[in-house]
């Protein structure tokens, strides 16, 4: 006889955990080893569900007076009898069921882009992280003005070596507690790559600003630019860890990350009308882009710092 | 309790060394034409002690000393009493007699510039000074009258060694312990006309007094019969250094900052005579692979405001920085981390707001520079400003010049010529 659908039992995470196909009727859902479909939940009757079909052919659920109930979902209404259509859900006891008809139709298949998607194999997660670490190097030989300070100021990088390892630490365990995976490399060079796209992204607002004598403007640049790295920074760590579907992933990871910088960035809104921005970047010379002015020039536009104070004086009097 | 003010802080060893200086001037004194002892006796009974009283804890909070000049009115310093200008509902200041009992004061006018302060006392003084306005000649035997330390009224032989060169305030040099606590008392001749005001010491027998005529001027003024005390003492200290500070500015800025080099750089040196200031080469060497010249200067000389501020100062620092081992990107993080800022950016939640900034590349010869501006705005004293002008030089990789000036307590307008003038100082040649 050809499979009219499945019943499906969920887990918590609404994965399947056992998939029994309806071929012959009655079929019987409980606790008790008689059972087609044997629940192992103590909030199961023994026999709790029976489905069979209708004389049109429709399938029906009928609770078997069991102690609990049976419910539908998502309207948690108690149930005695229900028909079954297709994607239909119910609850009995701490157990989540589905049907599905076998006529059900699925997505198409997802591209694969090989284990993880991201770096395909540890080891060129591990050549990630050594060449971030050599950039981070890299960086801090350039601003450091101090002969002996080399090592010392490579100590400086410790903390963040560390918070980096405890980080990515914290994302392995998750991987493995949520789907097997435990990819300890993969988000270091994550976290690595992150911190390298964020320098990157501080060093060009820099010079920038520099440049065309903008450092105000470099704020806000800056902040979109990190907006951008975290969420990119919360989807691969995720990506890691989850067998989630990539677009709803991205979703969410870009939802959480704009959530965390508008909360920084309503932070630093509020600091800003505490805090004086003091212009003080200099860079090689070279980089200059806009012309000199006049003295003239400099005293007309510096003319407006009067009213600024002012206004300062008159909000905090009002 | 705290003393009013003094540049150096009373130690022990000075006390004693005060205390020491006493004897030994009676003894001096006894042998001159007058005695001391009889200047004491016939003028000590004018001088009194101002003490300045915080209403909720009902602790002094201000000793100074002060004399009277009529019979209802004395003068002290204005840093004895300034509480009652900028916290006025919060203190009081009383006369203390020498058995203890206390007369309420009244403040009546002042002269912020120059340190002085009238006040009116209900009771009258049977005994007053009057001036001597025409400086006496050098080496003159003075003495010097008020309560040093709390410790009652006292004595003190001195000479006076003329007028302060290169002040840009008046202020006569007198040779003589002057102390804290004696700060508002008077400097008398042996026949009891007040040369000059106790206003501050250096230690070491240095002391300084504030000339006669200044304190003739605000008396005449305050006695006038058509004066009216000014509705608001705060008003008056901002409208007199408001004025103050033209005079000084223009004086300042009439001619050209005296140029000095810091290798091939030219920056403003020392911008008027009552400037003092310092060089310093800091050669290269195996940890610090740069070299650093280091050239400071301020104004010693400024007017006081309250117990945190005073208004007036200038200070400037020029930094020449170079080096043939860092390359453009490492000597630029050096060069960035010495402009980076010193101000305080918030501001004082009673005094003054945060500053706030403009920046430009200007154009001088030889170089641009980056140049920064910061201002910040008195709340109390409308009108006055403090102001930061900063600039590094750009024009080569592992080598530039730094400098930062700092203005407190002037007009805008004054920041912004003292900016043309100071910028204008700036070149680069080789």
């Amino acid at each position: 006889m050809v499979a009219v659908g499945f019943i499906e039992v969920l887990d918590r995470g609404g994965r399947v955990v056992q998939r029994v196909r309806l071929e012959s009727f009655p079929l019987s859902i409980g606790r008790a080893y008689c059972n087609d479909v044997i629940l192992e939940d103590r909030y199961v009757s023994p026999q709790h569900l029976r489905i069979d079909r209708d004389d049109e052919g429709n399938l029906i659920a009928e609770d078997l007076s069991s102690l609990n109930g049976s419910y539908r979902l998502p309207s948690g209404r108690r149930i005695e009898r229900v028909r079954l259509i297709d994607d239909a859900r119910l609850r009995v006891g701490q157990t989540e069921l589905r049907f599905r008809a076998s006529g059900h139709e699925v997505d198409e298949a997802q591209p694969y882009a090989g284990d993880d998607g991201l770096f395909k194999s540890p080891g060129r997660a591990a050549i990630a992280v050594a060449l971030g670490a050599a950039y981070l190097m890299g960086l801090v030989y350039l601003h450091s003005f101090q002969k002996i300070a080399l090592l010392r100021q490579m100590a400086q990088l410790v903390p963040l070596t560390t918070i980096i390892l405890l980080w990515a630490l914290a994302w392995s365990v998750a991987g493995r507690v949520s789907s097997q995976r435990f990819h300890f490399v993969e988000h270091c060079a994550v976290a690595v790559l992150a911190g390298v796209a964020l320098s990157i992204l501080d060093q060009i607002t820099d010079y920038v600003a520099f440049a065309f004598n903008a450092e105000s403007s470099g704020r806000f640049v800056a902040w979109g630019g990190s907006f951008v790295v975290l969420s990119g920074l919360l989807y691969a760590h995720s990506r890691l860890c989850a067998a989630e579907s990539s677009r709803r992933l991205f979703m969410r990871t870009t939802g959480v990350a704009l959530l965390v910088m508008s909360l920084t960035g309503l932070v630093r809104f509020a600091e800003s009308n505490e805090i004086t921005l003091v212009p003080s970047l200099l860079k090689p010379p070279g980089f200059r882009v806009t012309r000199a002015r006049s003295i003239d020039e400099f005293l007309e536009r510096s003319k407006n710092l009067q009213e600024r104070v002012d206004d300062l004086v008159h909000q905090k009097s009002s | 309790m705290r003393d009013a003010r003094c540049p150096k802080p009373p130690s022990l060893q000075a006390l004693i060394v005060a205390v020491a200086c006493l004897f030994l001037s009676c003894a001096v004194g006894a042998e001159s034409q007058v005695p001391t002892q009889e200047v004491f006796k016939r003028f000590g009974n004018r001088v009194v002690q101002v003490r300045i009283v915080d209403r909720a804890t009902e602790s002094k909070s201000v000793i100074g000393s002060g004399f009277f000049v009529a019979p209802h009115h004395l003068v002290t310093n204005y840093h004895v009493v300034s509480e009652l200008v900028h916290a006025a509902d919060r203190h009081r200041a009383e006369i203390v007699r020498d058995d203890g009992s206390t007369l309420p004061l009244e403040l009546l006018n002042l002269d912020v510039v120059h340190d002085l302060a009238v006040l009116r006392c209900d009771a009258p003084s049977p005994a007053y000074f009057t001036f001597q306005e025409v400086p006496p000649p050098k080496g003159q035997r003075l003495f010097s009258l008020g309560n040093p330390y709390d410790l009652g009224s006292s004595i003190v032989e001195g000479t006076y060694n003329g007028l302060l060169e290169e002040s840009l305030y008046e202020k006569i040099h007198f040779t003589g312990a002057i102390n804290p606590g004696m700060s508002g008392g008077p400097t008398i001749n042996n026949s009891g006309q007040v040369v000059g005001i106790n206003v501050a010491t250096a230690g070491d027998e240095l002391g300084f007094l504030v000339p006669a005529k200044y304190a003739a001027a605000l008396v005449a003024k305050t006695l006038d019969p058509g004066f009216q005390k000014p509705s608001s003492l705060l008003d008056l200290v901002g409208e007199q250094l408001r004025a103050n500070q033209d005079v000084y500015m223009n004086r300042l800025l009439a001619q050209p900052f005296e140029p000095v080099a810091l290798g091939d750089y030219k920056l403003p040196g020392k911008l008027a005579s009552f400037f003092k200031c310092w060089g310093k080469t800091e050669e290269s060497q195996d940890e610090r692979p740069y070299e650093v010249v280091r050239y400071d200067c301020s104004l010693e000389d400024n007017i006081f405001l309250t117990e945190e501020r005073s208004s007036g100062t200038i200070s400037l620092e020029h930094l020449l920085l170079r080096s043939d081992q860092l390359n453009r990107f490492q000597f630029a993080a050096l060069y960035e981390s010495t402009f980076g800022a010193v101000l305080g950016t918030r501001g004082d939640d009673d005094e003054l707001t945060r500053y706030e900034c403009e920046s430009s590349y200007v154009d001088r010869p030889g170089t641009a520079w980056k140049v920064v501006l910061c201002v910040r705005a008195y709340k109390k004293l409308s009108g006055l400003y403090d102001a930061v002008l900063k600039a590094a030089s750009l024009n080569h990789n592992t080598d530039g010049a730094q400098t930062s000036v700092a203005l407190s307590g002037v007009s805008f307008e004054s920041i912004q010529r003292f900016t043309r003038h100071y910028l204008e100082g700036l070149s680069w040649s080789r």
